[in-house]
């Protein structure tokens, strides 16, 4: 007789059970396989953005030996990474400079080189005229065609300078079939013989592939050369070349990398620092695990106690309590391993069937070859994933194995059932909880405001507080994590008091209430599961949704729309160019002119508004308008607004801040204020050379800001005017001056003893529609200007669409002789509506399942109710009750100790005020209950079979 | 079932004439039981003649009064706690005895049961570890078997009978003789008396 | 020489609930069952007579009094011990089977083999011995909620059988059967038993309770009567 024969019978038991009881089985697996799947999804999908040597060897070099690139003038000061075609300084001191590049050709005189050229040409389009990237050079070499880099599509390759390939996209955009002509602006034609795809591009990408030298004169272009044969460079050879300013890819180097410690220049990544690593493993993780574990371990106590029956038979055989447990772990372990391999294998074929989809988020864009070098498997990850999946099933079972193992033959067998009363100890142990969740999480939160307060007088004290900062934060999310278990210690009483809510409602509602209480070891999962998910959801959610939504109107304020829309401005002056005096004297058209434009313009229709706003000229660093000879035109007479910037709003940093002196008393160290140059504290306003937008009428004020603003517009009426600025940030007044224009430099700009007239304006101040472009100082329209005295004229045509126009559009008009800048912002409120779809799904599939094994549990139960003769609409209206009342209580519970944890973060933190996106809460809070209710509802069966009890389960 | 045992059951609570006896016998157990008037008398003579009933002086209508002696006391008494032998007729006899029984004022009717409930355990038990020795391939055992089996069931069937009717026999239908019934009043009918010639 | 007592009850008591509530179901039952002896326990409902069973098989503790099974005091055993009583020594047969759903009847007769310790192989060969003795080997490969009750019982009874067991304990082992299986199942038991077990069987069933060697009457928690067994086969005609 041994211990091993014993548990051979274990598992042969539990094999069985799981087997016989399919739909629970599914169940529990299913609750597994879910997290597992969105993990392997993930790390399959990050697996396979990450290129290996033969995959980058493949696409960036073909069967060429190497790749040179000319980046910076020589300097000794430069280093590159063996796989990275980027050179860096090794010492950051800005010596790197681009003004003199080597030519190639003298550096490797023997070597044979193939050139491809970069640029961009404007081309006539299908609709109009348009700007296309254009690569100059062999792209279709042997080398390189079909063996990596490039592939041809359809037709042939280009056999003399007159003739090109494109890519399917630009043949689209061209409208031209294979064999016809394409033409530049400038009158050069083409023609097409055949589509190719350039990987280091994405499918949406317009390109036109010719040969060298086909198109004369392109500037502002990069070149690549590469090296078709020979030796490739060794590694000493390329940090030689390196010096030149010659950045290199070198096959023999990417196959066999030098292994030196100095060559480990960190990529500017933003690279994330060990102890960031180390938290989110630490603390988001376990975040992550925590509604798998408690999801998982509901369902496991679940099949504990449907097991009890034949638990309890082989204990009154004399099984050992070690068998007994057996029993339950094993199956623990099996589903366990079944649903991680289920959630691994489901989450592999995702990537492998989506993958590039998923990248590039449009089924119909393939992405470029970095961005998706190939579907790989991280079997590593994956198969530590199935196994702790199984450890996870058996840890999950192991404390209902431990319960079970202690059953009490007898009561069992005769089928006796829990007692009604709920102890009271839970209740106290649930209050101490929530008393002591609540305590940590105001002591935290107080720790943060006193690490962000508190006097800093050295670096080490900016890092104690950082450290300060991180103990608080997580402090908070502990404390909310005690509350949210002593709600589920106290998860009887949570009962008591919905069956108390309920039972006022009718007969069939105090039975379902009496059900939920007398049976509670059914449903508290639920609760349970609810509870914990809510937590996260609602937390990421609170945590997100207000800085996400600050920073989107932080970024929405450099242009002039709302967040998620997109923003077009159509300069006046044709070629883009730097606007000269005489550029401008002679472009100051009329009025007609403008409005010829701006009909030309809406006449697309694929704009939603488009206001005609003028400008004052750019007076950028002293682009004064002067004549040639550089005196200053008396006849540039009109005056000009000027702003005055508010010092105290100006970073400490610069010069012009009042703050400014003792910022640099504080930081003497040069070293250390550089480093905080960008963000230092309180420096959230500052200065830069703005577009400004002002408005003075009210139509012009909905045009541009695309909604209704009272108190805007009530400014307007009393006689102010509306700035879109960031920089008048202060008491709402603006101060608006006018200086001679010979009075104007750089040194008198911000001195207002100078100003010849000064108007103090009251403003008011519009937040996120301030626009940015370096070429004009203000923005203001016909109205505005004749209002404020100023003599201006038209320079852009303003427009805000919901969606990015289609090249057809923008072809069309720039065959008109109409070009555009782009500018788009985010919008918070689809990334918040994202969170909350992928929360809410998550929400409803656990606690779908977790209610599902309650069915099935009460299977007996509902079967008795309709043979006695309970119609279906009684059993269904019970169940839909219990449902919504359990994933009600569990929302409103759980998210509100997740909302009240992460607003508590944001507050303390100061990184945004209170903002709840209250659509997507209520949507949480409320549809998802109802729409569980109404699933459970549907799906109650009309007849249900009394089967005499066949067997013990 | 048993006239004479019966007779001398109604006697032991007091003198009768014939025609009262077979009255009290037919009220006693349920009016299920038809006696034939002549069938009385011929077992009264038969029991003065052994001697456990004695006839006393008739009355004014020439009605004999019966009256029980010692002897027959003794008698009477036996036959009501002592438990019927099994066998296919006494079924009938068993539940009339306790129909009889149970109305009589004083008898310890918990304890008949129990007594005749031994008995009919007993010889179940009998029957039982016979059968178990029997060798149940043999040819010639099957009519023995047949007979033993029906005795067996009909056993079980005493013993769930028994079982079945204590809750009701434990109400107490005890009750003396009819007072109507007067010994000395004058007989409506009857056997005249035996002329003393 | 007698045979050892396998079976003892000493003045065994049992009561549930307490204050107004308590329940006497057991007051001072007294009995002693040795090997090769079966003995009855008839009784009314309610009489005590299946809480005296659960006792004497461990499955609950006496209030006061002890129960010695081999020569072991239940009530002082460590669970583990109890537990290895079970498997070893005592075969229980309930009155609803409590048959596993997810093994077949042969593997369902196995298991207090296999949960000892036994290899599959040599568990198997028992089982089917105990199912022969049954009449019911060709049910081996089937699955409980694929027989009737009838025969689900009589897989319960061979499970009880099966191994080198010392004790019986069967509660209305025969409830489901017509008489004719009845019979037949009383015959194998009373074999085992002979064979040198100690058995308690609680019945209804007087045919029953007439295989055993002595009935015990009980009666509102004691033990009331005692009726041996007397052989008279004269009376009957027997050859």
């Amino acid at each position: 007789m041994s211990r091993f024969n014993e548990s051979v019978i274990a598992i042969k038991i539990a094999q069985r059970s799981v087997k016989r009881n399919k739909l629970q089985s599914f169940l529990i697996i299913a609750i597994i396989a879910v997290p597992v799947f969105l993990v392997s999804a993930l790390l399959t999908l990050d697996a396979s953005t990450k290129s290996t040597v033969s995959e980058q060897l493949k696409y960036e070099l073909g069967d060429a030996v190497a790749k040179y690139e000319v980046q910076y003038s020589p300097n000794k000061n430069l280093a590159q990474n063996p796989d990275l075609l980027q050179l860096q300084e090794i010492i950051p001191d800005g010596t790197a400079t681009r003004g003199e590049l080597v030519d190639i050709h003298q550096v490797l005189p023997k070597t044979n080189l193939v050139a491809v050229t970069k640029t961009d040409a404007i081309f006539k389009t299908a609709s109009g005229i348009g700007p296309i990237s254009v690569f100059l050079g062999e792209s279709w070499n042997p080398a390189f065609l079909n063996k990596g880099p490039v592939t041809l599509i359809e037709g042939s390759v280009p056999e003399g300078s007159n003739e090109v390939l494109v890519t399917p996209s630009a043949l689209k955009r061209f409208g031209v079939q294979l064999g016809e002509t394409i033409s530049t602006e400038s009158g050069l034609e083409f023609k097409v013989v055949g589509t190719m795809r350039d990987y280091s591009t994405s499918t949406s990408a317009d390109i036109v592939f010719a040969m060298d030298k086909s198109i004369p004169n392109v500037s502002g272009s990069s070149s690549f050369y590469y090296q078709l044969s020979g030796d490739s460079p060794s590694w000493k050879e390329v940090v030689k070349l390196n010096q030149q300013g010659i950045a290199v890819l070198s096959r023999s180097v990417l196959l066999n990398p030098p292994v030196t410690e100095e060559q480990l220049l960190e990529e500017n990544s933003g690279g994330a620092s060990l102890f960031a690593i180390f938290s989110v493993l630490l603390f988001l993780v376990p975040l992550g695990l925590l509604p798998v574990v408690v999801l998982a371990g509901s369902a496991f106590a679940f099949g504990a106690r449907r097991q009890t029956r034949t638990l309890a038979v082989m204990a009154s055989l004399g099984a050992s309590r070690n068998t007994l447990q057996n029993v339950t772990v094993t199956s623990g372990i099996w589903l366990g391993l079944l649903g991680g391999l289920s959630g691994v294998v489901l989450g592999v074929l995702l990537v492998a069937f989506f993958g590039p989809s998923l990248v590039t988020r449009s089924f119909a864009v393939q992405p470029t070859w970095n961005q998706y070098p190939g579907f790989h498997i991280p079997w590593m990850f994956l198969i530590i994933l199935v196994i702790a999946s199984g450890v996870l099933g058996a840890v999950s079972s192991y404390l209902p194995a431990r319960k079970a193992s202690r059953v009490n033959i007898l009561a069992t067998l005769r089928g006796q059932r829990s007692e009604g009363q709920v102890r009271a100890r839970t209740g106290v142990g649930a209050l101490v909880l929530l008393l002591a969740g609540l305590a940590v999480v105001i002591f935290s939160s107080m720790l943060f405001t006193y690490a962000l307060n508190m006097p800093k007088e050295a670096v080490s004290a900016y890092e104690r507080a950082d450290g300060l900062k991180r103990l608080a934060v997580y402090g908070q999310l502990a404390g909310g994590i005690i509350t949210v278990i002593g709600f589920m210690v106290g998860r009887g009483w949570i009962l008591r008091g919905i069956r108390a809510v309920i039972s006022r409602f009718g007969k069939q509602f105090n039975f379902a209430g009496r059900d939920l209480l007398f049976n509670r070891s059914r449903y508290a999962p639920v609760l349970s599961s609810v509870l914990v998910v809510y937590f996260v959801g609602a937390m990421i959610l609170s945590v997100s949704h207000g800085p996400m939504q600050k920073q989107a109107i932080e970024n929405a304020k450099q242009q002039t729309m709302l967040p998620g829309q997109y923003n077009y401005m159509f300069p006046l002056n044709n070629d883009g160019a730097e606007p000269t005096p005489e550029k401008y004297l002679a472009s100051i058209p009329s009025l007609q002119t403008a409005e010829y434009r701006k009909n030309m313009i809406t006449q697309t229709g694929a704009f939603t508004n488009a206001a005609v706003i003028t400008a004052t000229p750019d007076f950028y660093y002293g682009a004064a308008s002067r004549d040639s000879a550089g005196n200053f035109l008396e006849s540039f007479n009109f005056t000009m607004p000027h702003v005055i910037f508010n010092p105290e709003t100006v970073c400490y940093s610069q010069a012009i801040s009042s703050h400014h002196e003792a910022f640099m008393k504080e930081h003497a160290d040069v070293k250390d204020w550089e480093n905080y140059i960008n963000y230092p504290p309180g420096c959230a306003n500052i200065i830069e050379m703005n577009r400004t937008i002002v408005v003075a009428d009210v139509k012009t004020l909905q045009t541009i800001s695309n909604r209704v603003d009272p108190n805007a517009e009530q400014t307007l009426t009393a006689g102010g005017v509306v700035v879109f600025s960031r920089v008048f940030d202060f008491n709402g007044t603006a101060k608006i001056r006018w200086t001679k224009e010979s009075e104007y430099s750089m040194e008198n700009n911000f001195d207002s003893s100078n100003a010849s007239k000064a108007v103090d304006l009251k403003s008011y101040v519009v937040p996120g529609m301030v626009s940015e472009s370096l070429r004009y100082m203000a923005i203001i329209s016909p109205e505005t200007a004749a209002k404020l005295d100023i003599q201006a004229y038209p320079v852009a045509v303003l427009a805000n669409t919901e969606a990015p126009i289609s090249t057809e559009v923008t072809d069309e008009l720039m065959g008109k002789g109409i070009w555009f800048e782009r500018f788009t912002a985010d919008d918070p409120n689809a990334l918040a509506w994202l969170v909350t779809w992928v929360a809410g799904i998550f929400v409803l599939l656990a606690t779908s399942i977790a209610l599902g094994l309650s069915q099935i549990e009460a299977a007996t139960d509902k079967r008795t109710l309709a043979a006695i003769g309970a119609p279906k609409s009684f059993r269904s209206r019970m169940v839909a009750t219990q449902a919504f009342a359990l994933t009600f209580t569990g929302a409103a519970l759980g998210g509100g100790v997740g909302i009240a944890v992460g607003l508590t973060l944001v507050t303390s933190a100061s990184i945004s005020d209170l903002v709840l996106p209250w659509p997507q809460v209520v949507t949480l809070l409320l549809g998802v209950p109802m729409l569980a209710a109404f699933i459970f509802w549907v799906f109650t069966p009309k007849n249900l079979k009394y089967e005499v009890r066949q067997a013990l389960d | 079932m048993s006239v004479k045992a019966s007779i001398l059951a109604v006697l032991t609570m007091g003198a009768c004439h014939g025609y009262q006896l077979r009255q009290e016998i037919e009220s006693r157990t349920g009016g299920t039981w038809n006696i034939n008037v002549g069938q009385i008398y011929t077992t009264l003579d038969r029991l003065e003649r052994d001697g456990l009933v004695e006839s006393n002086l008739t009355n004014v209508d020439g009605q004999t009064t019966y009256r029980i002696t010692k002897l027959g006391r003794e008698e009477a008494e036996a036959w009501l706690t002592n438990p019927l032998t099994t066998g296919p007729e006494t079924k009938n006899e068993l539940a009339n005895k306790l129909a009889l029984a149970v109305t009589i004022p004083g008898l310890d009717i918990a304890e008949l049961i129990h007594r005749q409930r031994v008995q009919t355990m007993q010889a179940l038990q009998g029957l039982t570890k016979a059968k178990r020795e029997s060798n149940l391939d043999d040819p010639n055992e099957i009519p023995w078997l047949l007979i033993a089996d029906l005795n067996i069931f009909n056993c079980e069937a005493e013993l769930r009978w028994l079982e079945h009717i204590e809750g009701t026999l434990a109400k107490s239908a005890a009750r003396d003789l009819n007072p109507s019934q007067d010994l000395l009043a004058p007989a409506k009918r009857g056997r005249p008396a035996r002329q003393e010639n | 020489m007698t045979a050892e007592v396998l079976i003892e009850l000493i003045d065994v008591q049992k009561t549930y609930g307490n204050g107004e509530n308590e329940v006497h179901a057991l007051r001072g039952a007294s009995l002693q069952v040795r090997a090769g002896e079966l003995i009855a326990i008839m009784g009314a409902s309610g009489s005590g007579k299946s809480t005296l069973l659960t006792i004497a098989g461990g499955l609950e503790v006496p209030t006061s009094g002890d129960v010695r099974i081999n020569d072991h005091s239940l009530p002082t055993l460590r669970q583990k011990e109890l537990a290895r009583l079970r498997r070893q020594t005592i075969g229980y047969v309930f009155q609803d089977f409590n048959l596993i759903p997810s093994l077949t009847v042969v593997e369902n007769v196995a298991l207090p083999l296999e949960l000892d310790g036994m290899n599959a192989r040599n568990a198997r060969r028992a089982a089917t011995d105990s199912l022969e003795s049954m009449g019911i080997s060709d049910l081996a490969k089937r699955f409980p909620d694929e027989i009737s009750g009838g025969q689900r019982q009589r897989v319960a009874i061979a499970r009880s059988f099966v191994g080198p067991r010392r004790v019986l304990l069967a509660d209305e082992p025969t409830g489901a059967l017509d008489s004719k299986t009845s019979e037949s199942v009383i015959r194998a038991m009373r074999k085992r038993i002979d064979g040198g077990l100690a058995g308690i069987l609680v019945t209804h069933d007087a045919k029953l309770a007439a295989w055993a060697d002595r009935i015990l009457v009980i009666r509102d928690g004691q033990i009331v009567d005692e009726l041996k067994t007397e052989l008279r086969p004269e009376q009957f005609g027997a050859n």
